[in-house]
Parts: C-alpha cells; structure tokens; sequence
C-alpha cells in the first residue's frame, strides 16, 4: 500500500510527461545504446521505456555476452577521462610536457586520471577484440546483422586510430620517435601511403603542425566518428536483437536489471583493475621529445601499439599488410558466409580467417616486445 | 659528315673539363708541356696545395716548360727525381724563409728543428736513408694541407702515417718497440680521436712534435700532457710526485701510473693497487692511495645516487629544474675532485666529496618522496578492490533473488555454469 502510495505521490508530473510524450523522445538514450530493443513509436513515454528495459533476451545471451557493453564502459570511461585530461593539456610543442607534469605533480589525482586513461586505451582494444572473438565464435555476424558487423569492424579501426593519434600527445621522446617511426611506415602504402604521411605530419618531421593535427583528430574528428559509429551500431542492435544461437533457443531473462546487474559487475571488475594497473603500472615520463636526438632505445608503451609497432616491424610487409588485409577479409565474411551452419566446426573459412587474424597479432605483440630500433633520422 | 661532328661534341665534351680544370689551376696548355707526358703526376700535383699558389713543376725540377719534345724539355738544370736530402735542401729553401711562409700563416721550419729530431740526425747526419724526408709524410706532389682530411697529416691520420715505418721492425733502429699504434688505439686519446672524432685529442706529434720529433723526456713529461691537461698539471706539481722532481731517481711523471701510449685512466677502485705498484703496502704512501680510492669511489657513489634518484623524478614527471643544476654541480665536481686528486692528498678532498654527498642528498630526499607517493597510490587499489567485490557481491544477490522466483531451476544453473 505504502508503495503505491508513494508512486501516486510523485508521479502526477511524471504521468503527465508520459501520457504527454510518445516513444519518439527516446530516440536519444537509444543514440547511446540505454535502450534494448525496437519500441513502437507511439506508445505512452513510460509504457516504452518499461517496454524497452523489460524486454527479454533469448536465452542464450549470458557472461560470454558482457564483453561489449565493457567496451562500451571503457569508452565512456575515456571519453570522462578524456575530457578531464583536456581542461590540463596544452597542445603545443612547448606547452604539452611541462602541462602534463603539472597535472601529474601538482593536480589531486591528476595521476589518477592520466594513467587510467592510458591502461582503458589499451583495455578496451583488448575487450572489442574479445567481443570480435565471441561474434565470430557464434557466428552472428551473419545476415541481417552484416551492417553492425561492419561497424563493429570499423569501430576497431577507429580504436585503433584513437590509441595512434594520442600517443603522440604526451611529446617525450618515445611518444616522438614512435610517431616518426609510424608514419615513416605508413608512408610505405603504395598511392594514399605518403599523402596520408604527409596529411598527418604537415612537415617535412614531427613538429608542433604534427602536435596540433594529432590533437584535433584525436579530440575532435575522431569523437565524432565513434559516436556515429557507436549510435549506429546499437541502433542496429535494438532493431535486430541478439542473435538466437543454434541449439540453444526461446526467450530468456530480461535486459533491466537482469543483464544489467551482469554488466555492472563486469564494469565494477573493469574499473578496479584499471585503477589498480593506474596506481601500480603508470606510464612513465621519458625525455621532453626533442628531434635532433633519437633515443637509444624506444620501447612501444601500451597493448595496443605493442601490436602495431610489432606488425610493423615483421619482415616482408607480413603485418604492414596482413593486418588490414585481414580486417578487410574479416569485414566481408557476411558476404561469404550469408547462410549456412552457425556452429563455429562447419565455418572453416570464417574460423580459419580468424585464426590468422589471432595468431598475427600474437606474432606482432612478440615482435612488438622486443628492444626498440629508433627509426634512421629521415630514411623512408 | 654527321657523324664526324657527333663524334668531335662526343670527344670534346669528353676533354673539356681536364682542359678547364687545367686552365683553373693557372696553366696554359702552350706554355706549359709537363703534364703533357707526365699524366701521372698531374692530378694529384693539381689537388695539391702548390699548384692553387702559382708554384709551378719547373719550380722543383727545372727544365723548359715550352718544349713539347722530351729532350729539348728536360734541359736548364733540370732536375729528375732526387734524393731525400735533396728534397729537404729544397723545402727548406722556401718553408725555411719566414718572409715566404708569413703570407701563408705558416710556421717556418729550419735545417735545426729537423736536426733536432732523431729524423733529421739520422738522414742527414748519418746519411740513413730508411730515415723520413718531407716527402715520407707529406707526400710528393698530391701535397695537402694538414687541415685535409685526405692529408698524411691531418690529425686522425698521423698514426696512420707513422706507424707506417714505426710498426715495420726493419725500418725502426732495434730496440725500439713497433706496437705503439695499438697501444695508443686502446688509450683514451685513441677512442676519443678515432670513434670520437676529437681532432684535439693528442695524436703522436701531440706529444713528440712534428718536425722536430723525439720522444719527449722524463722531467718534460708533466709537462707534456699539462700542454692539454692544465689542471692537472698544476695539481700535480703541488702533490708529491711533482714535488720530487729530478732529485729522485729522475722524477715520477705522469707516465708512471698512466702508461705512455696506452694512456687511460686507472679505473677508480684500483686506484690503490696503482700505489703498491711502487710503494709498499701498508707504507704510508700506500694507505694514502687507498685513502684517496675511497674519497674517489664514495663520491662516485654519491654521484651515481643522485643519477638515479634524478631519473626516477623525471619518470615520475616531477619538475626538476633545480635538481638538475644540483646534478650538474655534482658532475662539476666530480671532475674538479679527479682533478685534484692528483695532489695525491686524501684530505684535501674531503670538502669537495662533503658538497657532492650533500647535493646528492638533496636530490635523493625529493626522489624518496616521490616514492612514498607512488606507494601511497597503490593504497588506492585496496578500497577499489573492496569496492569490486562488495559491488559484486550484491549484484549476485540481487540476481540471485531476481532469478529464483521467476525461472525454474534449469536457467539458475546454466547461469551459473557459464559464470
């Protein structure tokens, strides 16, 4: 009784605004994936959301699942962290290390923030290819779902080009060498290689043009990408559910608060193991960058650019053109594979194509490890 | 006909530049005939120093530069090859004339400086003719200034140069050993000239001289290598050794304890070994060496600790705008300390090993701090984790509850086998 009372209490206005307002205003929390499922746009606000949250998943949906919405919560947690850096870092050749020195030394937890934002960066290339993993192994890249497929693909990508566009950022040495050293690489690309090169470091050399340019695309450009990414890959997904996985059929628990209560806990996990490798494993401060001296040795700091630096250096091009082969490769298996078996044993191809894409990046993050070479002063 | 002009632009444009290049270096192919036969001389006479100075073959050889013929040419007092005394007579006729060599700059060099040198004694007092002439380092005719670096004596290539009879036993009176060059290649002015490329770095003539070369003496060592080593020079003649001087059995020189080729410094902790070598242990000369190694290798320390503690501040992304002018001063003072323990005095150290140790305590004290911080962040992960497991904790109990009712048991369990 007291419950009820309760909700006739406060929800006079709230029951205006929901008879008032159809679903239509929800397309916003749906932007950002805080709704599961396709709701009909002219149900009363209240009944929608209720629609929306209590919605059931099919059954087989369950921890194999959460690595997505842990990607997701990393992004956020970057994009938080992101936002903070920013009101502290100065993007000028001359401004940049000292301010972050200063947010590191004389800012409450400035620390905190810096090097959390540093280890999400590398997590959360490490959960998106998890939740690679778990799609491929399941098989639901398959058609209707091929577009979130592609955006899932491109939204790596996008991961990716964040991690290189703020690496420079820090301006040491080794932010500054590996910089050179990457875009020495990419020049290498037949046709768009050098004007890309060129596009991103404006001089002949990094230099402070390099500095504003990998700012701009890193905190402006880039955003923009992944929120549009981002939208349209959860639209996708509430508009075509989860997939339902071969044996395992029928509808299950629903989204809030059951799946909900499990991607809290993987968020909780997340977030105490970022703190603790924050507080344990900070990303050190090399020398202030300077380009009339290379380093004696330039190690690559961080998972993500490990594998990268790492593909770079396999002999043959293997990695320099391996890897986004096999992105490509991987971004088209819905077009090879629209129908047929979704037990991963009888999709040789797909699991074989997935095999070399796992067992390059394994290559590159060993060859990654070893002492870094700093580039040859102006040798393409 | 076409092709008679197409091959005359194909060897014209062939012979030009060698007839331009004569033209440059002041010749007139009319006036001037030599080099007409003598092909062999001409580049390396034309590179060389004389020819851009209007000095001409004729000036050396003699002869009539305007006769084409062999015969005819080689007449007026001309002179062939010559032998080494020759050739000396005949440099010295312009490098020994100070009006001549002023407007160049350059030093005369006399019959007497080269007599003085065992060189000079050997060619033209004893007529030994393995002994050098000018030509044996210089060079004949491709004669280039030593400031070239394809020159026989630019300073990286002396060694080269003189090695060249001294590593030859058959070209070197006996008794003399012929393993300098590898010595000196393993000595500090070795590294510092070869993989350095510190032209100042003494090569042989730094210390024997050029002209006059000799192996310097016994009392004149010290100042020798205080030539370059000022410091130590100074410190040196203050301390015992320097003290002694040619009372002792000759003097103590600088050679004593640093070798003379193979020149390097003793490494630090052997710096008393270095002592007993002469005196004996236990004298008071010997616990003086050790007493010094001690005063050396703390400061040492202390300068090492506050390396670190400068590379952790950096790391750490401290500021350390002071630090590193502390750090410098240590590093000064590491240097004036090596300096001054050439005064052979433990003692007088004790100030400048007193300022290292303090500034390198400054340093540590601010990289302690840090450390502590860096501990005190790592207290964070604790509530973190507690955190994380309350949270989980109650979120499993909350499904727990949420699941129970609602599903029949077969869901519970399968959510808890994939958990």
């Amino acid at each position: 009784m007291t419950e009820s009372d309760q909700n006739k209490g406060r929800s006079r206005i709230l029951k205006w605004l929901e008879e008032a307002t159809d679903a239509r205003i929800l397309s916003i929390p749906r932007l950002f994936g805080l709704l599961y499922g396709p709701i009909e746009d002219r149900l009363p606000l209240g009944e929608a959301w209720r629609a929306s949250m209590r919605r059931r998943l099919p059954a087989s949906v369950g921890w194999k699942h959460a690595f997505g919405g842990a990607t997701y919560f990393l992004c956020m947690i970057l994009v938080l962290t992101g936002v903070m850096l920013s009101f502290y870092y100065r993007p000028s050749t001359v401004e940049a290390y000292p301010s972050l020195q200063y947010l590191e030394s004389e800012i409450t937890f400035g620390w905190l923030v810096r090097h959390v934002h540093f280890w999400a960066a590398s997590l959360v290339v490490l959960t998106a290819l998890v939740h690679l993993f778990r799609v491929v192994l399941t098989g639901t890249y398959r058609a209707p779902r091929e577009t979130t497929w592609l955006m899932g693909i491109m939204l790596l990508i996008t991961l990716l080009a964040f991690v290189t566009s703020g690496y420079l950022l820090p301006w040491d040495q080794w932010a500054y060498w590996t910089t050179t050293y990457g875009l020495d690489e990419l020049a290498k690309y037949p046709v768009v290689g050098g004007l890309l090169s060129r596009l991103f470091s404006v001089d002949e050399f990094v230099s402070g043009a390099t500095l504003s340019r990998f700012y701009a695309t890193h905190v402006i450009l880039l955003p923009w990408v992944l929120l549009l990414l981002l939208s349209l890959h959860f639209q996708l997904i509430r508009k075509h559910g989860v997939a339902l996985e071969g044996d395992v059929s029928g509808e299950g628990e629903p989204f809030f608060p059951h799946h909900m209560l499990r991607q809290l806990v993987v968020a909780l996990i997340t977030l105490a193991v970022l703190i603790t490798l924050a507080a344990f494993f900070p990303r050190p401060f090399g020398p202030p960058a300077d380009p009339f001296t290379v380093p004696g040795e330039l190690p690559a700091l961080g998972f993500p650019v490990l594998i990268l630096v790492g593909a770079a250096r396999l002999p043959l091009g293997i990695g320099l053109y391996g890897l986004p082969l096999l992105l490509i490769a991987l971004a088209a298996l819905p077009l090879v594979a629209r129908t047929g078996e979704s037990a991963f044993t009888r999709r040789p191809v797909a699991m074989g194509l997935f095999a070399l894409f796992l067992l390059l990046l394994m290559v590159s993050l060993i060859a990654g490890l070893g002492p870094g070479v700093p580039p040859s002063v102006g040798g393409n | 006909m076409r092709s008679v002009l197409v091959s005359s632009i194909a060897v014209l444009s062939w012979v030009t530049p060698a007839l331009s290049q004569e033209t440059m270096a002041g010749f007139l192919q009319e006036e001037y005939s030599c080099i007409m036969c003598h092909t062999d001389m001409r580049t390396g006479f034309l590179q060389g120093v004389h020819s851009g100075r209007g000095i001409l073959c004729t000036d050396c050889h003699g002869g009539d530069p305007s006769q084409f013929e062999a015969d005819a040419a080689h007449t007026e007092g001309f002179v062939g090859s010559m032998s080494k005394t020759e050739a000396v007579d005949l440099c010295l006729s312009c490098h020994g004339d100070l009006p001549q060599m002023r407007q160049f700059a350059l030093e005369p060099v006399t019959e007497e400086e080269f007599l003085f040198s065992r060189h000079g004694r050997a060619l033209l007092e004893d007529r030994n003719l393995l002994a050098p002439s000018c030509g044996d380092c210089h060079g004949s005719h491709a004669i280039l200034p030593r400031t070239d670096p394809r020159s026989p004596v630019h300073p990286a290539r002396i060694p080269e140069t003189c090695s060249s009879c001294h590593s030859d036993p058959t070209r070197v009176p006996e008794g003399l050993p012929t393993d300098q060059l590898e010595q000196w290649q393993e000595s500090a002015h070795g590294v510092a000239l070869m993989a350095g490329h510190n032209e100042r770095a003494a090569n042989c003539a730094s210390c024997h001289g050029s002209h006059s070369a000799l192996p310097p003496g016994v009392l004149e060592i010290p100042n020798v290598c205080g030539k370059c080593h000022q410091l130590v020079r100074e410190t040196y003649f203050r301390g015992p050794h320097g003290q002694a001087g040619p009372s002792s059995s000759g003097g103590i020189p600088c050679t004593a304890c640093h070798a003379n080729h193979e020149t390097t410094m003793p490494p630090l902790s052997e710096i008393g070994s270095v002592c007993v070598s002469c005196h004996e242990e236990g004298s008071s000369a010997g616990v003086a060496g050790l007493e010094l190694q001690e005063q050396v290798l703390r400061a040492q320390a202390a300068g090492s600790r506050a390396r670190d503690a400068l590379h952790i501040l950096a790391e750490a992304g401290e500021t350390i705008d002071d630090e590193e002018v502390r750090f410098l001063t240590v590093e000064t003072h590491l240097r004036e300390l090596l300096v001054q323990a050439h005064a052979l005095e433990p003692e007088a150290l004790d100030d400048l090993v007193r300022r290292i140790s303090s500034l390198s305590t400054e340093i540590g004290e601010r990289a302690d701090v840090v450390e502590e911080h860096r501990w005190e962040r790592q207290l964070l992960a604790i509530p973190a984790w507690v955190l994380l497991v309350f949270g989980i904790l109650l979120a499993l109990r909350k499904r727990r509850k949420l699941v129970a009712p609602v599903e029949d048991s077969s869901v519970g369990q399968g959510e808890g086998t994939e958990s």
